[in-house]
């Protein structure tokens, strides 16, 4: 028996002591129950697992979801065919994707220096979805480092300034490959929306099994060899 | 402002005091789950971390931001900043305790060095032991010692006065002890 429980259960225990034991030890139980709690919601409503990959054991709901999602995509693709453009479909499921999930800078600079200065509002302008604006200040950067470049490519992106957008995604690829998954992934969306559909292909197929949305690039490709 | 903060206005983000100190983390689950697979991300890119470390540190800093809520000790600003800050922090003295370290430079965190209370069979005794109450003295334990609600909050919330949840609050831990005792004197 810990310490902790013998301590509780002692003779000379003072009503603050019992107290402070009795909270670390119920904190524990309770968070060890949250634990076990979110993991379970984060694996049937996100399907997000501690491995990597989703089991083949998945949630009925989250089959449920992919269904709906597969269905939605099935929809567009039937009937943008239907008007007769093959071209269109796959930069339409290229813009869902890029709409699907909200992209957010994670964090603000404290805006000491003129460049912090600027930094701190291209993030600003970023978080509050004005990216062109965003895209200004981070070009106002003397120094971009690549975080700013990255950011800054996405702004582009989203402002739908597509071919500055993948010209400042192979800067950043040049300057290292912190964000080369990321990258691989949205460039990929960009020749899409661009419908260079050879160069998004190329793109797509750099994109391996451990990296982040292959599932999806797979979908898109098998979605474009099926054109 | 919002945006700094998951999207939750000042009003929402003392709803969500108020609700995870009555331990409902319904609200609290809505915004920050949707940060989960982000802020895995995050780490995974910053510090080079796999996947299941990064998992661990962002469900640990999950649990840690709770804490905090119901300890008043969060205010409304930076949110999202914080949060990343904090995952990362949490990251790394994970990864220093098993052995690994890749940044010296960031400041420990107050828990750093707190051992666990419990071991395994602990936890599973006070799990059973804990079975044992009555609904009212698992809603008043939990709101005064998860939710750090002071007594007279939790008067004040029920309508009895403070000296009956007081009473209330004795009699739900001689309970709690008296099972433990109970479990000694057999192990024994």
């Amino acid at each position: 028996m810990n310490d902790k429980i013998h301590q509780l259960l002692g003779p000379n225990l003072s009503k603050d002591e019992e107290d402070k034991i009795l909270g670390q030890i119920l904190k524990e139980k309770h968070d060890a129950d949250l634990k076990v709690k979110w993991k379970t919601k984060l694996e049937n409503e996100y399907g997000i697992t501690r491995n990597k990959h989703i089991s083949k054991n998945k949630n009925r709901n989250t089959f449920i979801k992919i269904l709906l999602a597969t269905a939605a995509c099935i929809a567009v693709v039937v009937t943008i065919q239907l008007a007769g453009s093959s071209a269109v479909d796959v930069s339409l499921i290229a813009q869902n994707y890029l709409d699907e999930q909200e992209i957010l800078h994670p964090g603000t600079s404290k805006g000491v220096s003129k460049e912090e200065v600027f930094r701190t509002l291209a993030i600003q302008s970023f978080n509050q979805k004005e990216y062109k604006q965003s895209s200004g200040y981070y070009q106002s950067l003397t120094n971009p480092d690549q975080e700013d470049l990255y950011y800054h490519g996405l702004a582009l992106l989203l402002s739908k300034d597509y071919e500055n957008a993948l010209q400042k995604f192979e800067e950043n690829k040049q300057t290292g490959d912190k964000y080369a998954q990321e990258i691989n992934w949205y460039q990929s969306l960009t020749f899409l929306l661009l419908k260079q559909i050879d160069a998004a292909e190329d793109q797509l197929e750099q994109i391996n099994p451990d990296d982040w949305n292959y599932e999806k690039a797979q979908k898109l490709l098998e979605q474009l060899k099926n054109q | 402002m919002k945006q700094k903060n998951f999207g939750l206005s000042e009003a929402s983000f003392q709803k969500l005091i108020t609700d995870l100190k009555k331990n409902d983390t319904y609200f609290f689950e809505q915004v920050f789950l949707k940060q989960f697979e982000e802020t895995v991300r995050y780490l995974c890119r910053e510090y080079r971390s796999n996947h299941e470390d990064a998992y661990d540190a962002t469900m640990d800093t999950l649990i840690e931001f709770r804490a905090r809520f119901v300890e008043g000790k969060l205010a409304y600003g930076n949110l999202r900043f914080l949060f990343t800050k904090m995952a990362s922090q949490i990251l790394l003295r994970n990864l220093k305790k098993k052995g690994i370290s890749l940044d010296d430079s960031i400041v420990a965190m107050s828990q750093e060095d707190e051992e666990p209370a419990l071991d395994d069979e602990d936890l599973e005794m006070l799990t059973n032991a804990w079975q044992t109450l009555g609904d009212q003295c698992k809603e008043l334990l939990t709101r005064h010692f998860y939710g750090k609600m002071k007594l007279s909050e939790i008067a004040k919330e029920i309508q009895k006065s403070p000296a009956t949840i007081r009473k209330q609050k004795e009699r739900c831990i001689k309970h709690l002890k008296d099972h433990f005792g109970l479990k000694k004197i057999l192990k024994s």
